[in-house]
C-alpha cells in the first residue's frame, strides 16, 4: 500500500498506512499531550487529551487512536482543541490533590506541564473528591492512588510487559481506582517490584521511595551506567546529587532493555548506599577487623601471598572472581595472575562463543527456554520473550521447576532435575520433530532461539542444537559481566586441598562458600561490601560500587557498554583496576595506568572483538 | 467450598474468555463470590488474580459479600425519584437497620437502590426477590416488610 499523504497544521506529511494522527504529528515534530498513550501498549484512547480537529469530522478525534487518512486536513492546536483539553485538564484537576509544592513529581509532572501550557490553576468543578489509603507498606514505593489519573499505562505495563499481573482497574464509574486483587497492599500482591509502573506514571500516584526529599528533577544530575545485577546489561540513569546517587530511571534509547528495568537495577542499586559498604581497607587481628591504610593492608596482602607462593608453590595461590566485576577490573586481574603464577600468558582470551542478539529473541518465531526462570533470573529477557509470543512465536519452556513464564507456554515438557541435556540432544535428533508437537513448533518456525544458562552442565547440549539447527543461542548469566570475563580469558580457578592462600575478588563463586576459604593460611577479598566470602578474609579492600566508576561491562549479547560514575565512594574505596594495579606495584610489578581508558585500550589491542569498539565512540553515546 | 467449584469448572476449558460465565456460576452456587473463588476462577482460567477481581467488581451483578435471603431492590429512576423514593428508602433503612446496598445481620435481606425498574406507572416501586410492590409509601412500605417478616417466622414454625 502507498503512503498516506495529510496536511497538520498546514504542513504536509507522509506517513504508512496503518500510523496514527498522533504518530504523523511526532514526525514532523508537532508535540500533542498526552497521558495515556505509549507505543508499546495497546492504544486505549482513556484520557482524551491529545484531541485534534480533523477537517470535516463530527466531532474532535483522540489522535493517539485515529488513523492518518488520506488528505486529512489536521489542526492540533486550534481554540477548539485548546479549549477541549481546558476542559480535559479541569476535570482532571476536579479530583486531584494540589500539593504540587511537596509532591516528588513537581518538574516532570505531565498534568502541571499541561496545566502550565494551558493556563489552568485551578478546577472550577466543585464536586466529590477521592479519599484513598496510602499504600506504602513495600520497601520501594508508594501508591498514592488519590492522584492516580487513570491513564492505565502502569496496568499495561503490569499485565502485557512485565507479565506479572499485579494490578488492574478495579470497581467501576467514579470510584474507579487501580490496584492489586482484593483490596491487599501491593506487598501481598504477585507485585515483583520491575518498578516499571513508577516510571510509566504520568503524574505523582507512584513514587520511589529512595528518593523522596533528595532532590527535585532540575537538581538532579542523570549518569547512564550499566546495571550490574546481571548480564542482560540493561542500560539506565543514575540519579545524582550531591555525590550520592539518589535515584534511577531506565534508558528508553537503550536497544538492550529499551527502556525496561527489572527489580534489580531499578531497586536493588540501593545497596550502593547501604551501611554494610567498607570504606577503608581492613585487616583482621585477632579475629577482629582493623581499619588500616592502603599502603599497610596492600603491602601484607602482597608479603602474605607471596609466602604462600615460595612456601607451597605458585599452584598453592588462588586466584578467584565472580565475573560481575568490570572489564577493566577482570583484565588487570588476569594479567596479576598470569604475572604472578609465572606462566607469562598474558591476554589471550576469546573463549567466549558467538553470541546472539536480544532482538533475536523478540523477532523468533520459536523460543525455546532450557532449565532457567526468566522471570526470576533474567527478568528484561522475560519481557523479550513475551514480547516474541505476542508476536506469534511459540513458546516451549523445558524445565524441572515451576515458573512464572508457564502461562505464557505453548508447551512444557516437565524435565526431571538432570534430564536437560538428554532433553536437547533428543530434540536436536528429533528430524522434522517426529512426533512431538514441542518439537514440530520449534523446527516449524523460521527463527529458532535456545535460551540457557551460561556454565550449565547442559549449556553444551543447547549449543549443539543451536549449532545443528541454525538457531540461536542466548547464554544468560546471573553474574553482570560473565561474557567480559570469559573474553578477556579469566579462568575459574578452584580451591582444593593444596591451596593455602587466594585472592578473590568480589563474593566467591565457590560452592562451598565460606567453608573452604576458612581452611586457607591467607585470604584477601576485593568488594565494595562486606559479604560472607568479606567475612572470611585476612585482608578486605574496599572497592567502589558500580555506581561510582568509569568502567566498560560486556553483556550476554557480547556487547560492550561503558558506565559513568554518577557518586564518590565512600571513604578510600578504590575502582576495581587501582586496587589490584596498587596489590601489583607490591609484588614488584611495574605497572602505571593513569585511568581505565588506558587499561581499555589495552584490551581493545589483546582481545579479538574489542578493538573495534574504540573508547571514544562507547564515550560518545552519552 | 474445593468440590463445589471443580463441578463448575468441569464443563470449562480453563480459557480467560470463559471468567465471566465462570464467575456467574460461581455466584449461583455460592450465592457471591468470596476471595478463595475468584482466587481459584484465576487460577483456572490462568489469568492474574487482579483481572478476575477487576472483572467481579466491574459489573454491578457480581456481588463480593454475602447477600441476604431476600433481595429489596428500590426503583431510584426519575419518575420514583420525583414521588418520595428517598422516604422509601429512609423507610426501609429505618425499619431494617440496613445500609444501601448491604445486608441485615441476620441474613434476611438486602437492600439495592437501582436506576429505574421500568414500572414508572407504579412510583414510587420495590420489588422483594420476585413481587413488585407499587405506590409506595413509607408506611406501606413497613407494613409490606412486616408481612414477609411475619411469613418468614411462619415458614420456620
Amino acid at each position: 500500500m502507498s503512503a498516506i499523504k495529510l496536511t497538520i497544521d498546514g504542513r504536509q506529511v507522509e506517513v504508512a498506512p496503518g500510523a496514527t494522527i498522533l504518530e504523523a504529528a511526532r514526525q514532523l515534530g508537532v508535540d500533542i499531550p498526552t497521558f495515556c498513550h505509549d507505543p508499546e501498549l495497546q492504544r486505549n484512547g482513556a484520557c482524551r487529551i491529545c484531541v485534534v480537529e480533523v477537517e470535516n469530522a463530527r466531532a474532535l478525534v483522540a489522535s493517539c487512536c485515529a488513523p492518518a487518512g488520506a488528505d486529512m486536513v489536521v489542526h492540533t492546536n486550534s481554540e477548539r482543541v485548546r479549549n477541549a483539553r481546558i476542559s480535559i485538564l479541569k476535570l482532571i484537576l476536579a479530583n486531584h490533590p494540589l500539593d504540587c509544592i511537596t509532591c516528588e513529581k513537581t518538574g516532570e509532572c505531565k498534568l502541571q506541564d499541561y496545566c502550565y501550557r494551558y493556563g489552568v490553576s485551578e478546577s472550577g468543578y466543585i464536586g466529590e473528591i477521592k479519599e484513598l489509603p496510602l499504600d506504602d507498606t513495600n520497601t520501594y514505593y508508594i501508591r498514592d492512588m488519590n492522584k492516580c489519573i487513570l491513564c492505565g499505562k502502569c496496568v499495561g505495563k503490569c499485565q502485557v510487559i512485565n507479565g506479572a499481573g499485579a494490578i488492574d482497574f478495579v470497581q467501576r464509574g467514579f470510584v474507579t481506582n487501580v490496584g492489586p486483587a482484593f483490596g491487599d497492599p501491593i506487598e501481598e500482591s504477585s507485585c515483583v517490584f520491575c518498578g516499571m509502573c513508577v516510571d510509566t506514571c504520568p503524574v505523582g500516584a507512584l513514587t520511589a521511595k529512595a528518593g523522596v526529599g533528595k532532590g527535585r528533577p532540575w537538581e538532579v544530575e542523570k549518569v547512564r551506567a550499566v546495571c550490574p545485577g546481571c548480564d542482560t546489561g540493561c542500560s539506565l540513569f543514575l540519579h545524582a546529587r550531591g555525590g550520592k546517587v539518589i535515584g534511577v530511571s531506565p534508558d528508553p534509547e537503550s536497544p538492550v532493555n529499551r527502556g525496561h528495568l527489572c527489580v534489580k537495577g531499578r531497586f536493588e542499586w540501593q545497596a550502593v548506599n547501604s551501611p554494610q559498604r567498607i570504606s577503608r581497607p581492613l585487616i583482621k587481628r585477632g579475629g577482629v577487623f582493623v581499619e588500616a591504610g592502603w599502603d599497610e593492608a596492600l603491602a601484607l596482602a602482597a608479603a602474605k601471598l607471596s609466602e604462600g607462593k615460595e612456601r607451597y608453590g605458585s599452584d598453592a595461590v588462588a586466584f578467584l572472581s565472580s565475573a560481575s566485576a568490570s572489564n577493566e577490573a577482570h583484565f588487570l586481574f588476569h594479567k596479576l595472575l598470569h604475572a604472578f603464577q609465572g606462566d607469562g600468558a598474558g591476554g589471550a582470551g576469546g573463549a567466549a562463543p558467538p553470541a546472539c542478539s536480544i532482538e533475536d529473541i523478540t523477532g523468533a518465531g520459536a523460543v525455546l527456554v532450557v532449565g532457567t526462570d526468566l522471570t526470576e533470573v533474567h527478568p528484561v529477557v522475560g519481557y523479550r520473550v513475551r514480547e516474541a509470543v505476542r508476536n506469534g512465536a511459540k513458546l516451549i519452556v523445558a524445565d524441572s521447576r515451576e515458573s512464572a513464564l508457564l502461562d505464557l507456554a505453548d508447551y512444557h515438557p516437565a524435565l526431571q532435575p538432570g534430564a536437560e541435556t538428554v532433553f536437547l540432544e533428543d530434540l536436536s535428533g528429533a528430524v522434522n520433530g517426529g512426533n512431538d508437537a514441542a518439537a514440530q513448533a520449534f523446527f516449524a518456525a523460521e527463527k529458532r532461539v535456545v535460551i540457557c544458562p551460561a556454565g550449565a552442565d547442559f549449556a553444551g547440549a543447547a549449543a549443539g542444537l543451536a549449532g545443528r539447527h541454525a538457531a540461536a543461542l542466548y547464554l544468560l548469566s546471573t553474574d553482570g559481566n560473565f561474557r567480559g570475563a570469559l573474553d578477556i580469558g579469566v579462568t575459574f580457578q578452584a580451591i582444593n586441598g593444596k591451596t593455602k592462600a587466594a585472592f578473590v575478588m568480589g563474593e566467591s563463586p565457590l560452592p562451598g562458600g565460606a567453608a573452604d576459604l576458612e581452611k586457607l593460611d591467607f585470604l584477601v577479598v576485593l568488594d565494595s561490601a562486606m559479604t560472607e566470602t568479606a567475612a572470611c578474609a585476612d585482608v578486605v579492600l574496599p572497592a567502589a560500587a558500580f555506581t561510582e566508576q568509569l568502567a566498560t561491562y560486556t553483556n550476554s549479547e557480547g556487547r560492550v557498554q561503558l558506565s559513568l560514575p554518577a557518586a564518590v565512594p565512600p571513604g578510600e574505596a578504590r575502582a576495581g583496576w587501582e586496587a589490584i594495579a596498587g596489590l601489583a606495584c607490591y609484588l614488584g610489578l611495574d605497572w602505571k595506568y593513569g585511568g581505565p581508558e588506558e587499561i581499555f585500550q589495552e584490551i581493545a589491542a589483546e582481545i579479538p572483538g574489542y578493538g573495534r569498539q574504540a573508547y571514544e565512540a562507547l564515550a560518545k553515546q552519552e | 467450598m474445593e468440590e463445589r467449584l471443580d463441578a463448575i469448572f468441569a464443563s470449562y476449558k480453563g480459557d480467560k474468555n470463559e471468567v465471566i460465565p465462570i464467575l456467574q456460576e460461581v455466584q449461583e452456587e455460592l450465592g457471591y463470590l468470596p476471595e478463595e473463588a475468584m482466587r481459584e476462577v484465576a487460577r483456572f482460567v490462568r489469568l492474574p488474580e487482579s483481572k478476575v477481581f477487576g472483572v467481579a467488581t466491574f459489573y454491578a451483578r457480581f456481588h463480593l459479600e454475602p447477600r441476604g435471603r431476600h433481595i429489596i431492590r428500590l426503583c431510584c429512576g426519575t419518575a420514583c425519584h420525583v414521588r418520595g423514593a428517598q422516604k422509601i428508602s429512609d423507610r426501609i433503612q429505618e425499619t431494617l437497620k440496613v445500609d444501601v446496598g448491604k445486608t441485615t445481620v441476620d441474613k434476611e435481606y438486602t437492600f439495592e437502590q437501582v436506576a429505574c425498574i421500568g414500572a414508572c406507572g407504579l412510583a414510587p416501586v420495590m420489588t422483594i426477590d420476585q413481587k413488585t410492590f407499587g405506590k409506595l409509601s413509607p408506611d406501606k412500605t413497613s407494613e409490606i416488610l412486616k408481612s414477609f417478616s411475619e411469613a418468614a417466622e411462619g415458614g420456620q414454625n
